[in-house]
């Protein structure tokens, strides 16, 4: 027995678009305490780990743990037009082998999305210790990777213990954004030494903002040469992490 | 030709994104064998330079090799040692076959027929030891690692990604996969479509990956149990097979007996042959002849020596050759910058 209800399908449609960025088929874990999914998108430099307990949804049962993998891309665009006051009921016909969605607002719409049959490879979590931590407004980090991607596809993040930097350089100009520790948009700043490293602004553009559109905080942390981890703050204990590769020069 | 499994595994089908950054290995005479067949002039004749040399699996290797590059992924090619003794009466037929396709292909070409000509013409394909020397000295040039087998090409490739040298091997073939390979790549080409034989028409193919273990569990059988099926079915050192037993008969048969020495009265019962040398075969696939004397390093191609080699000696374009080196530069770059997590799970 498969059931959740979300109030807000707005939001479901944010996080859902989020955890598209990376992957096509999504394969999620259905535990009784909640919802989970950890990919990879298929070139292995990003990850994504989403965790949504079940106190996060309005209406959650779930009486024995299996994988619910779908389509993400079909689910999002039967998803489209779906408005901010509507809820969103989700139920498994096993049957015939489809998820129900079923979406209420002005009036009731009903959906279904054939199942796909689950991956069985896990993902692991990447063991990383991060020199840089530090926690800002999600908006201001889209805006800054927004300007950097005009000019160039590669972001150098840069931190010491005064300032994050964010430089992107090319033959057609060169963007830098500086973030200071005093600067009102950061909201914690832990840096020890110096972090320096260089990633793909496509993905960590994708990234940010998909995870913008679902969370106001985000902290960015990394060390030299290693990969960055972009965590989103959900309500509850909700998780919307990020991991991308470094590039090296 | 190798063990037709095709009915039985289950593969998953790739795109070439998926593959960038892994490296697989090559089965070298599987892929020159391909070009020299598919590589010719609108006749059927093969590519050559002025001096009458054979350029075609040249042109294979420059242009597949770099295309590939380009695209993040990380060749080793594995050339053939000496065949076992087992493998004599393959090679006889095949050069039966050869000497009989000649034939026929003059024959055609007297006639006029440009299409059966062709097609005679890329059964003709043999490899000399010439073209062999020039594609080991073009892959040096190109950067690419290739590794010198004792026996069979396809064991050695299997044992570099039972290693972990490799992340698979690539082939048409599936013996690599008897041979014990996790992972077997096929279709890896960069077109996307492949021509159907005698037909003006094209399918759309696309990489994909078979896991060795996942077949193993679907199928619920042992890698010993698999080499069984493939002798009944027909392996390169008995390429008959045991009459009228075909890959679902063969794993039936298999599974209820264990293994094939018990399964022998079935056959005898049946009036059926089961190659006297079944031992013998299983064991070339569970004890190959394989060595552990190689390198495998991926270095900058040597742009200037390869042009003096294709262009200079092989009458190739240079300006055609020189783009091909730049898509294997920049995927050489490329990749050296480029990380993927899987650095950080262990």
């Amino acid at each position: 027995m498969f059931r959740l209800v979300i109030s807000d399908s707005r939001a479901w449609k944010n996080l859902m678009a989020a955890i598209s960025t990376l992957v096509e088929e999504a394969s999620f874990d259905v535990k009784p305490e909640g919802l989970a999914l950890r990919a990879m998108d298929p070139s292995h430099v990003a990850m994504v780990d989403f965790e949504y307990p079940k106190e996060s949804f309005q209406e959650y049962e779930c009486t024995e743990p299996s994988k619910l993998c779908l389509d993400i891309g079909d689910m999002l665009k039967l998803m489209r037009r779906v408005e901010a006051g509507e809820t969103l009921e989700l139920t498994l016909d096993p049957q015939t082998n489809h998820l129900n969605m079923k979406l209420t607002g002005k009036y009731k719409r009903r959906f279904s999305l054939p199942l796909l049959q689950p991956s069985v490879s896990e993902v692991p979590t990447p063991k990383l210790t991060f020199d840089a931590q530090i926690k800002m407004d999600a908006d201001c980090l889209n805006d800054a990777i927004t300007d950097i991607s005009n000019v160039s596809d590669q972001v150098k993040i840069e931190a010491d213990e005064e300032k994050l930097v964010l430089t992107g350089l090319s033959e057609t100009g060169n963007v830098v954004v500086e973030f200071e520790r005093a600067n009102q948009a950061v909201l914690d700043f832990q840096v020890k030494g110096e972090a320096k490293a260089l990633y793909g602004v496509s993905f960590l553009q994708d990234m940010v903002k998909a995870g913008a559109a679902s969370s106001k905080v985000v902290s960015v942390e990394f060390s030299t040469d290693k990969p960055v981890k972009i965590d989103f703050e959900l309500p509850l204990q909700g998780k919307l992490t990020y991991y991308l590769a470094p590039r090296l020069e | 030709m190798g063990v037709d499994l095709k009915d039985l595994v289950p593969r998953k089908v790739l795109s070439l994104e998926e593959l960038s950054g892994k490296s697989v290995a090559v089965d070298a005479y599987n892929a020159l064998y391909q070009f020299l067949s598919i590589i010719r002039q609108s006749t059927g004749e093969l590519l050559t330079d002025r001096r009458g040399h054979v350029t075609s699996h040249l042109s294979g290797i420059l242009y597949r090799s770099s295309n590939l590059a380009e695209k993040g992924l990380k060749l080793v090619y594995v050339f053939d040692g000496t065949p076992p003794s087992l493998k004599s009466r393959e090679i006889q037929r095949r050069a039966l076959v050869k000497v009989q396709a000649e034939e026929k292909y003059e024959e055609a070409l007297k006639k006029g027929e440009l299409e059966e000509a062709r097609i005679y013409a890329q059964m003709t394909s043999q490899l000399k030891d010439y073209m062999v020397e020039d594609a080991k000295a073009l892959l040096t040039l190109m950067g690419v690692p290739w590794v010198q087998a004792p026996s069979e090409g396809e064991a050695q490739a299997a044992y570099l990604a039972l290693k972990g040298h490799v992340w698979a091997t690539a082939s048409q073939d599936y013996d690599s996969l008897l041979f014990g390979a996790p992972r077997l790549v096929r279709n890896l080409a960069i077109t996307g479509r492949r021509k159907l034989p005698r037909k003006k028409t094209y399918v759309e193919v696309n990489p994909e990956v078979i896991e060795l273990g996942q077949l193993l569990a679907e199928l619920g059988i042992t890698r010993r149990q698999l080499v069984d099926i493939g002798i009944l079915i027909g392996t390169d050192f008995n390429p008959e097979g045991v009459k009228g037993i075909g890959p679902k008969t063969a794993l039936k048969l298999i599974k209820e007996y264990g293994e094939l020495g018990r399964a022998v009265s079935y056959f005898q019962e049946r009036n059926l042959a089961l190659p006297e040398n079944w031992e013998e075969i299983a064991a070339i696939f569970l004890q190959p002849e394989v060595t552990d004397d190689f390198k495998i390093e991926w270095k900058p191609p040597d742009v200037e020596g390869a042009v003096r080699f294709l262009c200079g000696e092989r009458d190739f374009s240079e300006e055609r050759v020189r783009t091909a080196l730049g898509k294997l530069e920049a995927g050489f770059t490329e990749l050296k910058g480029k990380k993927t997590l899987d650095t950080w799970f262990s």
